[in-house]
């Protein structure tokens, strides 16, 4: 009876009412549905172990999405990130995670982000950990669907281009010039890399002179959509589409896949907090991106998102760069009070905000040239990763060149400018070159923050802001020590998504980056080689 | 870490802050000694940090399987020791077996074994599937169980030497590669960095690989060679493969470890010497396909680290524990565990801190004497994987 009336009371209400483990509230129609469980005072989705801690997570990452799920009446097991609230619905989380409900086994949603479970010391509570460990319910089952078999081949080519953004684009378009032989390789269909946000595009087209039919040839016959796994000693590398792998053999190896990840250092998913630009937009996109915030910009990329939500948010602008309403300056710390964040500027004034929005620093991915053997240099600024120079030879006999954002150039046309420069030393033209060689990288004034203690650093294995500071505490200093007793970079996004978190707070080198750079079924491995009908 | 004075003395300065070299340093500090630690990188940056972390008292070798019974009883004592758990996981070793001549040789082996209070078990192709529902029993003729056999967590053992030598105050010297020693009246005196000299009453070489290039500068040769092995891991899957599995006949092996993760390799791809530490395609593709073919159900899941590491392996298989009458008077080598050093890491350094301590050659010790390549004593070990 209790039942149908509230059924009754939840479908007479004109906005959608979601009841989150009996928690009522209301949200307006098209809610994503984690923002609904957020509003309904719900921390976390799931639960996690490590160090002997049972934590909360409201984990946004895109892995694992098989099991960051909830219970929706009528819909089954919805991820709450791609579900958008239509109407009323009822939602069941299972929060009943606790050292007993884990041992039962009987658990649906508990995390993975097992490390280290050492410091528990042996015995009963070992015993115990260990159960807890071995039952850790929602990691996915080994079978899954049915295995597809990927198309598997080879190509050979004399260059390989790793990267289609300016710096990609830029020895292509040099090559082309050359007619030398090349293929290049993106995962995105689109090529442009982090030039297609630029608002100025089509200027900074014309201004570097990039010619649009060259694209479109490259586009026509000499790309492989697709990733670039990693370079193998055998001096070739692996590349894996949507349906197929492929071997690919070259003489030249040229990497110029930048700066393309995004630092959500700053989690902005526990607590109003210090976020960079990428995570604004997500944030945004989900409607919990509330004023007043202040963006601290340095590159176009910022202006662009700047641009994108100052209607709606009014945000204040505080950058070094010659922009219209901004405020010169920059920030000299941010602090957390009990409710907002208190922003002191260079300048002397101060601002209260609920989000900071950084656009600074972007990190070079260095996962794939520190695999092939390159000793980097970084200036010694803490929170600072500039590469100034990359030396040593690779472990293969590929001989292999950085072009672009890769080796620590900052801005889009500089990468542009560096990667024909590239083309044009490939080519043995270099006068052409000598003139395109970009000025020396501006390396940007640091900027102080206070992070966050459960602000994440490595989402794939639930490492915090906290579990990097017990590591120094327990003076395992370094990346490699640090990365060992914390588990950090050692997920499945092999550290695309945390390398750079990790190494702001360390202010440290990355720590050794290890193949496949894309988790690959065994099976599409195994389509390589001819070992299966051998067996 | 203190500011080393090079103008102390040292009792014993311990070459190579892998598994070896902490444990003997820490045994050897626990006596009261004043020690130091040179390592040319990080500790545990050389094959430490780079094995399968299995453990198992089932060797070929008599020596090997009482050697490894105490040791054993080290590592499941090692957390209630130092604080540190390193996650040891009784979970078996479980050998598959494909043909009449492997089931004889381990009954053979397994006579022995029950003689020395660590027999196993064999299962018919039922019993094996009833711990492995998903093995692919095409071909499969049983398996051997080695209850005493497991898995444990080998960054956690260098965690727990690290932080008792912290607290014992032994200086840990990180990014210092030994450059040269100083010997006079053939005894050696004292080993360099750089400029930077450090004197001592003993030296250690716990070097691992490379143990033969820093007692080359000495112009001692050791019989040690490099093997670079690879390993991989899939991504975090449910957990359902309890033993640590090695198939003969597909010469693969793997393991499931706590965060769910498949870790193994394959038992018969290495290259001889000191190659940098990359991976091949070659490896890649082979473990894929020999893993699915041992297990099927593994098709889908997705490999998401691999990495390579050096095997250091003496002519028997066997390590080097000890010194040679030969060699300048102070040195010392604990090396050359081929591919079993981490297992035996916490009993060889509490016997080579006894040894260098006492003088007295510990029992269990005995026959991994560097003298027995010149006495043709070799140790009969093949079961390395």
């Amino acid at each position: 009876m209790l039942e149908r009336l509230i059924g009754f009371v939840i479908l007479s209400s004109s906005v959608p009412t979601v009841s989150v483990n009996g928690r009522l509230i209301t949200v307006e129609r098209g809610t994503p549905l984690d923002v609904a469980i957020k509003k309904a005072g719900f921390r976390g989705l799931f639960r996690s172990v490590k160090f002997g801690r049972l934590r909360d997570i409201m984990d946004d990452s895109y892995l694992y999405p098989q099991y960051k799920c909830v219970y929706v009446n009528g819909y089954g097991l919805v991820n709450p990130l791609s579900f958008q609230v239509e109407g009323d619905i009822t939602v069941i989380i299972d929060r009943r995670a606790s050292f007993g409900s884990i041992l039962s086994g009987k658990l649906p949603f508990f995390g993975v982000g097992f490390q280290n479970s050492g410091l528990i010391r042996t015995g009963f509570g070992w015993k115990i950990m260990r159960r807890m460990i071995l039952s850790s319910a929602n990691l996915p089952k080994y079978a899954g669907e049915k295995v597809v078999r990927p198309e598997s081949g080879r190509l050979t080519t004399n260059i390989l281009i790793v990267g289609g953004g300016p710096a990609g684009m830029g020895l292509a378009q040099a090559l082309l010039e050359k007619n030398l032989d090349f293929l290049l390789v993106d995962p995105n269909p689109t090529l442009g890399g982090r030039i297609r946000y630029a608002l100025n595009f089509p200027q900074l087209r014309r201004a570097l002179n990039f010619d649009a039919e060259g694209l479109a040839k490259i586009i026509a016959t000499r790309r492989i959509v697709g990733l670039f796994t990693g370079l193998y000693e055998e001096g070739v590398g692996l590349v894996v589409g949507e349906n197929r792998i492929l071997r690919v053999e070259f003489s030249r190896l040229v990497y110029a896949n930048g700066s393309k990840c995004p630092p959500p250092l700053f989690a902005g998913n526990d607590s109003p907090g210090v976020i960079s630009v990428d995570y604004a937009l997500r944030l945004r996109h989900f409607g919990v991106l509330m004023s007043p915030v202040v963006f601290y910009v340095e590159d176009e990329w910022g202006e662009m998102v700047y641009r994108a939500l100052k209607d709606d948010l009014l945000p204040v602008l505080v950058s070094p760069l010659n922009l219209e309403d901004k405020v010169a300056s920059h920030i000299k710390q941010v602090r957390l009070s009990s409710k907002e964040l208190v922003v002191t500027l260079d300048n002397g004034s101060r601002v209260k905000a609920k989000y900071v929005v950084y656009s600074t620093l972007r990190q070079p991915n260095l996962e794939l040239p520190a695999q092939a053997g390159f000793a980097y240099s970084f200036s010694a600024q803490r929170g600072k990763i500039v590469c100034t120079e990359a030396k040593g030879e690779p472990s293969s006999n590929a001989p292999v060149l950085l072009a672009g954002s890769v080796t620590g150039l900052y801005e889009l046309n500089d990468a542009f400018r560096h990667g024909r420069a590239i083309g044009y030393t490939l080519s043995g033209d270099m006068d052409s070159a000598l003139k395109l060689t970009p000025p020396p990288t501006v390396v940007h004034p640091s900027t102080t923050g206070v992070v966050h203690q459960d602000a994440f650093v490595c989402f794939c294995e639930d490492v915090r802001v906290r579990d990097f500071v017990l590591a120094q505490h327990k003076k395992l200093r370094g990346p490699e020590k640090t990365k060992r007793f914390t588990g950090w970079g050692t997920g499945v996004c092999q550290g695309k998504l945390c390398i750079a978190n990790g190494m702001r707070i360390l202010g440290d080198r990355p720590y050794t980056q290890r193949l496949p750079t894309q988790p690959t079924p065994l099976a599409w491995l195994a389509s390589l080689g001819d070992e299966t009908s051998e067996l | 870490m203190k500011p080393v004075n090079s103008n102390i003395e040292y009792d014993v300065a311990v070459i190579g802050a892998g598994a070896v070299g902490l444990a003997t340093s820490y045994h050897l500090a626990s006596k009261g000694m004043r020690v130091i630690l040179i390592e040319k990188n990080y500790a545990g940056s050389g094959s430490s940090t780079r094995n399968a972390a299995g453990f198992r008292v089932h060797f070929n070798s008599e020596h090997n399987v009482k050697f490894m019974v105490e040791g054993r009883r080290r590592l499941v004592g090692f957390g209630g020791e130092m604080g540190w758990n390193p996650i040891i996981f009784d979970s078996g070793y479980l050998w598959l077996l494909s043909t009449e001549a492997d089931l004889q040789e381990f009954k053979r082996l397994n006579t022995m074994w029950s003689s020395l209070g660590v027999g196993g078990r064999f299962l018919d192709t039922h019993e094996v599937r009833e711990v492995i529902p998903e093995l692919n029993p095409q071909g499969l003729l049983g398996g051997f169980y080695g209850p005493q056999d497991g898995t444990f967590h080998h960054d956690l053992i260098l965690f727990g030497y690290q932080e008792k030598l912290e607290g014992m105050g032994v200086p840990l010297l990180e990014s210092s590669p030994v450059t040269g020693f100083n010997v006079s009246s053939r005894r050696v005196r004292s080993v360099l960095i750089g400029s930077k000299e450090i004197r001592a009453e003993r030296f250690v070489v716990c070097a691992g690989a490379w143990s033969p290039q820093v007692t080359a500068m000495l112009g001692v040769s050791l019989p040690i060679t490099p093997e670079r092995r690879e390993l991989g891991v899939t991504e975090p899957v449910k957990h359902f493969i309890k033993p640590f599995v090695i198939s003969l006949k597909n010469r693969v092996y793997f393991a499931q470890g706590l965060r769910g993760e498949i870790r193994g390799g394959v038992t018969d791809m290495f290259r001889k010497g000191y190659h940098p530490l990359v991976s091949t395609l070659e490896w890649t593709v082979a473990y894929a396909a020999r893993l699915i073919k041992t297990l099927p159900t593994v098709s889908n899941v997705r490999l998401n680290r691999q990495w390579s590491g050096y095997y250091e392996v003496t002519p028997d298989h066997s390590q080097i524990m000890g010194a040679h009458p030969s060699w300048p008077e102070g040195l010392f080598v604990a090396a050359g565990f081929s591919g079993h050093g981490m297992m035996m890491s916490p009993l060889a350094g509490e016997l080579m801190a006894e040894y260098i301590a006492t003088g007295r050659i510990p029992d269990l010790m005995r026959p991994y004497s560097p003298e027995r390549f010149d006495e043709n004593r070799l140790i009969d070990e093949a079961m390395v994987f």
